[in-house]
């Protein structure tokens, strides 16, 4: 299978704080790859590097077959921030809008994909709603149908599911999986463990190393646990 | 993308705008504000200055020679002509007979000044006058006269010197009206020998038409600035600078998108300022409108970069209003607009040179005043669009450093 995101001995280094530690990380083409760990383990790093928004300290990543950061991935790769980030003032519509249009959409594109996200995130009654008065969850819903609107090829959300309701969250999970039938991959940070068990493969990170990758199903064998979580504290332990 | 992109980023800013109503408020009304009470305060000249008149002028006595009359004599007291060409407005003149009682009012404050004739004053005048042979001429009537000597003849002025704009006020008056006196009483002689100003430009001029282009630059300065930085923290604390950094919009784009929203905002104001200052306090204008527009948006678009300069050196917009100040203070003080620069010590002058308002303010002024071209201004202009294209070149590289997009490869290996 084809490697749609390649990190090799990546390391980045704050000042004297090393967040990412020699990581390699391959991930296959249409697959869910969930990326786990403690808050500051690196998570949000190594995907600012992979956006091309962080140089890296040393080693190379490649997205999509390009070394990073290259400007050229950038019509086909789309990103979740952690924050909402979103322009409070503009209502709903119109922020669909302006980054439809930052990608070169047509007006019946945006309009047309608008419709689809929307009753995707269940936004639909918001339309002309300002973002400042959505409710968190509402601008996370938003936030994810904004990174969505050019049909990317290649997802990077971090913490998705934060702050969003357990109904909507299986339905967030219901359509990465549809998402990855058509042949779209997603890299997703969660700290959430029972939400990790939904990827195909899970890197487990700790203090910018990884300390496990395989399916859920493999790393349970492996450590002989019944949870991921309990799976998880095994790996941490054995890495001490 | 390109010209799609700028427009897209426009169109943004204008939207949010538009639901920012505090905002848009603060765009229309600052300008407003500020050129109102900058126009109050300083756009009069002192008026109404209470001042005491002593005129202890005994006159002259002169004989007339009319064709077919015999000769008579006269008394002609000149204190009175002078006293007549003293500008009403700026005088509330209170006649006194006593100079001591006079000194006295100064002394208590409850007057700014006191003109005093000589009981001399006429003799002197007339022996002055009589002294280059021209006496019929200089009065407009044949007469005789006697040179009688006297001992002071001079028009005293006491003034209380404490509010020195006060005090120049009355001194400069009292010298123009004696001018005029002179000027009256002998247009046709060739010995006058006053100065006379001609303007070449600015014929009646005064201190608002001479500041107001200052102003609106200042103005323009701190919206801009304000603007500019607050948008740009704005998009970097709450992550959405980054959002666009990974999408295929170029860096430079969002500059200019930005750069065409605040030009825009700039033209707007402009002609609020301009409309206002016109209408409300008659500022001179005698040049190019568009030209004076164009001026100050190319202003702006300098400013523009700076803010977003300073923006990247704030971390969030409590830090960034904390910049403003040391913009402002230097441009009020230093660019020329209240104060001419000739009148600084020379050693500061050169500061002036790498203020933009400094340009901003005197070619703005050559517009309003002398109606100059962009021929007469080209250097200011040049200038003017060399602070645009560096601060904005710096900015845009700035971003484009911040979009990790400037091509340096990280080291290799571990």
């Amino acid at each position: 299978m084809k490697n749609v995101v390649v990190t090799k001995d990546l390391v980045k280094e704050f000042g004297k704080l090393r967040a990412v530690n020699r990581l390699n990380l391959e991930i296959q083409k249409g697959e869910v790859y969930g990326f786990i760990g403690p808050n500051g383990s690196g998570k949000t790093t190594t995907i600012k590097i992979l956006c091309g928004l962080l140089e890296a300290t040393y080693g190379e990543s490649f997205v999509l077959g390009r070394r990073m950061p290259d400007p050229s991935v950038y019509p086909r790769i789309g990103y979740m921030p952690q924050e909402s980030a979103l322009y409070p003032d503009l209502t709903v519509s119109h922020t669909i809008g302006f980054f439809g249009e930052l990608y070169g959409l047509r007006k019946g594109e945006i309009e047309k994909r608008e419709k689809e996200l929307l009753a995707f995130v269940d936004l639909k009654g918001r339309r002309r709603t300002l973002v400042s008065n959505l409710s968190g969850g509402m601008k996370h819903r938003l936030s994810l149908a904004v990174s969505l609107i050019h049909n990317p090829e290649l997802l990077f959300l971090d913490e998705p599911t934060v702050g969003i309701d357990p109904e909507l969250r299986a339905s967030f999970w219901e359509y990465f999986g549809n998402l990855t039938d058509e042949g779209v991959t997603v890299l997703i940070t969660t700290h959430y463990m029972d939400e990790a068990s939904k990827c195909d493969r899970v890197g487990m990170i700790r203090e910018g190393k990884l300390v496990a990758v395989g399916t859920p199903e493999e790393l349970k064998k492996e450590t002989d646990t019944v949870s991921l979580e309990d799976s998880f504290l095994h790996f941490i332990r054995r890495s001490d | 993308m390109g010209a799609r992109a700028i427009l897209a980023v426009t169109k943004n800013n204008f939207r949010q705008l538009s639901h920012d109503k505090r905002t848009v408020g603060m765009i229309v009304m600052m300008p407003i504000l500020f050129i109102v009470l900058f126009g109050f305060t300083f756009a009069g000249e002192p008026e109404n200055i209470r001042t005491l008149l002593v005129d202890a002028d005994d006159g002259a006595e002169v004989t007339v020679n009319l064709t077919g009359l015999p000769p008579f004599t006269q008394t002609i007291t000149l204190s009175d002509e002078f006293i007549d060409n003293l500008d009403p407005k700026t005088f509330n003149l209170v006649h006194s007979d006593d100079l001591d009682s006079s000194l006295n009012e100064v002394e208590e404050g409850r007057a700014w000044a006191i003109i005093y004739f000589p009981p001399d004053f006429t003799q002197g005048l007339l022996n002055w006058a009589s002294s280059f042979g021209n006496l019929s001429e200089f009065l407009g009537i044949n007469v005789t006269f006697d040179v009688v000597p006297v001992e002071d003849s001079k028009i005293t002025v006491y003034v209380d010197g404490s509010n020195s704009q006060v005090a120049a006020k009355v001194i400069a008056e009292v010298g123009a009206a004696f001018a005029n006196t002179i000027q009256e009483q002998s247009p046709n002689m060739s010995f006058t020998a006053f100065v006379s100003p001609e303007f070449v430009y600015g014929e009646n001029v005064q201190f608002i038409d001479f500041f107001a282009p200052g102003i609106i630059g200042l103005i323009v300065t701190m919206m801009t600035i304000i603007l500019t930085i607050v948008s740009f923290v704005r998009e970097r604390t709450n992550g959405t600078l980054d959002r666009l950094f990974v999408s295929p919009i170029k860096p430079y784009d969002i500059v200019l998108g930005y750069t065409v929203t605040f030009s825009i905002i700039a033209l707007i104001q402009s002609v609020i300022l301009l409309v206002v200052a016109s209408l409300l306090f008659g500022v001179t204008f005698v040049g190019s409108i568009l030209l004076a527009l164009g001026l100050i948006v190319l202003y702006a678009i300098g400013i523009l970069g700076l803010g977003i300069l300073l923006s990247t050196l704030a971390k969030n917009e409590f830090q960034a209003v904390q910049f403003m100040p040391i913009i402002i203070i230097p441009s009020i003080m230093l660019a020329g607009i209240l104060w001419p620069i000739e009148s600084m010590p020379e050693f500061i002058r050169p500061i002036s040179a790498f203020i933009p308002l400094t340009y901003l303010a005197s070619s703005l002024r050559s517009v309003m005043i002398r109606g100059w071209g962009p021929i007469e201004i080209g250097l200011e202009v040049a200038v003017l669009v060399a602070f645009a294209v560096v601060l904005l070149g710096i900015s845009i590289l700035i971003i484009y450093k911040k979009a990790n997009r400037l091509g340096f490869r990280n080291k290799k290996k571990v």
